[in-house]
């Protein structure tokens, strides 16, 4: 039976999300996405580390323990942790967005140019066809090819996860014009959805107050917010807009690690370690 | 030596009730027992094997005293980044008040310097051991102490560039083990770019 587990990480500010996949032959394939891991503060290694041990994971001693590591977007919050990550575990992929003005990127791009526990890494679009992980198919919905914003949120690579009849959606920090392109092609099968730039205002609602893919995303979703109270996330006005949806929600700064897993058949189950 | 410490602007935020820059530093941080090294400071002078320890970076390598070239960061990766070191090239985020950074160009990839005394205080502010208002409440008095840093702005600008070149030039020798095309025209099936 195939499998598929993601967590997103209470890291406080920023994002962290480990993707786990189990074939039918029993093997284990796994993915990063994004780190927000500090000198100070090396959550999503540390849990990491520990559930590779726990968990007996038998690739742990493969030279790229990850399929992918992907950088949704070029923020610090996203980003800072990823060499961490890709330093102790190795990964066979990098993958950021194509186009774009660097900053904590280019720090990256140039140890993934050079290190052994990189083999390969490559911008994406839309237009990219990945890899399977396992058993799961992978797409890019967003950005579109030559697409650049100087807001970087709006670059973020959306990414859906499917395996079987059900899918997993995870989103960046995409904002408005990001969910103009992409809301009506969230599909029906989209059963848990992480809630764009951290429950903020501008990652759930356009300049009216609109929701911009809370209509298009499929009432039996189950929402993931990945938030830390301080920077004002989730907005008053987004837990609001949330409450009157019929999806549920839960959230990393009062659920701690949220995890979602399909069978890509069977009811999926979220469970959260509070 | 330049004493200042060097961070580049990852994104402004403008709301009101959060008027703050996210910057970043580089630093270099031991995981592991890494010898070779040697300690001087007031306190102490004298050889010492560091672990867990992460120093923020001042300056190139060299004793040049700031970034002025694209090789100068480039030799940073050379030196710190190498697999079979015991310590590696990291980046941190610091939030800094716009207020600070108003004089030169507040925009993504802009390179500032500060003082120890300011980043203590933004440090502390990010590592959440002070609250906002004192932090904006101190910072009025600092205004001389963060200055921006244009040929260091500059020279971050080429080595990016520079860097996307080799990467593309890597991209092209070796396309034939990267991700395909999906063909958007043509329905299922896919094409090398």
């Amino acid at each position: 039976m195939s499998l598929l587990r993601v967590l997103v990480l209470d890291v406080g500010w920023g994002d962290c999300i480990i993707i786990e996949s189990q074939d039918s032959n029993g093997d284990w394939h796994f993915g990063l996405v994004d780190c927000n891991d500090t000198s100070s503060n090396q959550a999503a290694l540390n849990f990491f580390k520990r559930r590779v041990r726990t968990e007996d994971y038998p690739n742990i001693h493969d030279d790229h323990f990850f399929k992918f590591t992907l950088l949704t977007h070029d923020h610090a919050d996203h980003g800072q942790g990823l060499k961490g990550m890709m330093r102790e575990f190795g990964t066979e992929w990098f993958w950021y967005p194509k186009e774009g003005q660097r900053a904590v990127q280019s720090n990256l791009m140039a140890y993934a140019r050079r290190s052994r526990k990189v083999q390969k890494q490559q911008a994406l679009d839309y237009t990219r066809a990945l890899p399977n992980l396992g058993d799961v198919t992978m797409d890019v919905l967003w950005p579109q090819p030559e697409y650049y914003d100087p807001d970087q949120n709006n670059n973020s690579v959306i990414l859906l996860l499917t395996l079987h009849e059900q899918a997993f959606l995870l989103t960046g920090d995409a904002e408005e014009d990001a969910w103009s392109h992409v809301a009506s092609q969230i599909p029906r099968n989209v059963k848990f959805f992480k809630v764009p730039h951290h429950g903020s205002r501008n990652g759930s609602l356009d300049g009216n107050g609109q929701p911009t893919w809370l209509g298009d995303c499929p009432p039996d979703a189950m929402l993931g917010i990945s938030c830390w109270a301080r920077f004002n996330h989730p907005h008053q006005e987004v837990i609001d807009l949330f409450n009157n949806a019929p999806q549920d929600y839960l959230r990393t700064d009062l659920h701690y690690h949220l995890i979602a897993q399909t069978d890509g058949i069977s009811p999926v189950t979220i469970t959260y370690h509070r | 030596m330049d004493s200042t410490i060097p961070i580049i602007i990852d994104s402004i935020k403008r709301e009101d009730v959060f008027p703050f820059t996210r910057c970043f530093y580089f630093c270099i941080e031991t995981t592991t027992p890494s010898p070779g090294w040697e300690l001087s400071a007031p306190w102490y002078r004298g050889p010492m094997v560091l672990l867990g320890m992460s120093a923020i970076i001042l300056g190139p390598t060299g004793g040049e005293g700031r970034f002025e070239s694209p090789d100068s960061f480039e030799r940073l990766i050379d030196i710190f980044d190498q697999d079979e070191l015991d310590f590696y090239l990291d980046q941190n985020a610091l939030w800094v008040p716009n207020m600070l950074l108003k004089k030169g160009r507040h925009e993504r990839g802009s390179v500032y310097r500060m003082s120890l005394e300011a980043f203590r205080l933004a440090y502390a502010f990010t590592d959440e051991r002070i609250e906002q208002g004192l932090f904006i409440e101190k910072a009025f008095g600092m205004q001389e102490a963060v200055f921006f840093s244009p040929d260091e702005t500059e020279a971050f600008a080429k080595w990016d560039k520079m860097l996307l070149e080799e990467i593309r030039t890597i991209y092209h020798e070796n396309r034939s083990e990267m991700l395909l095309k999906k063909d958007m025209t043509l329905g299922p099936g896919f094409e090398i770019e």
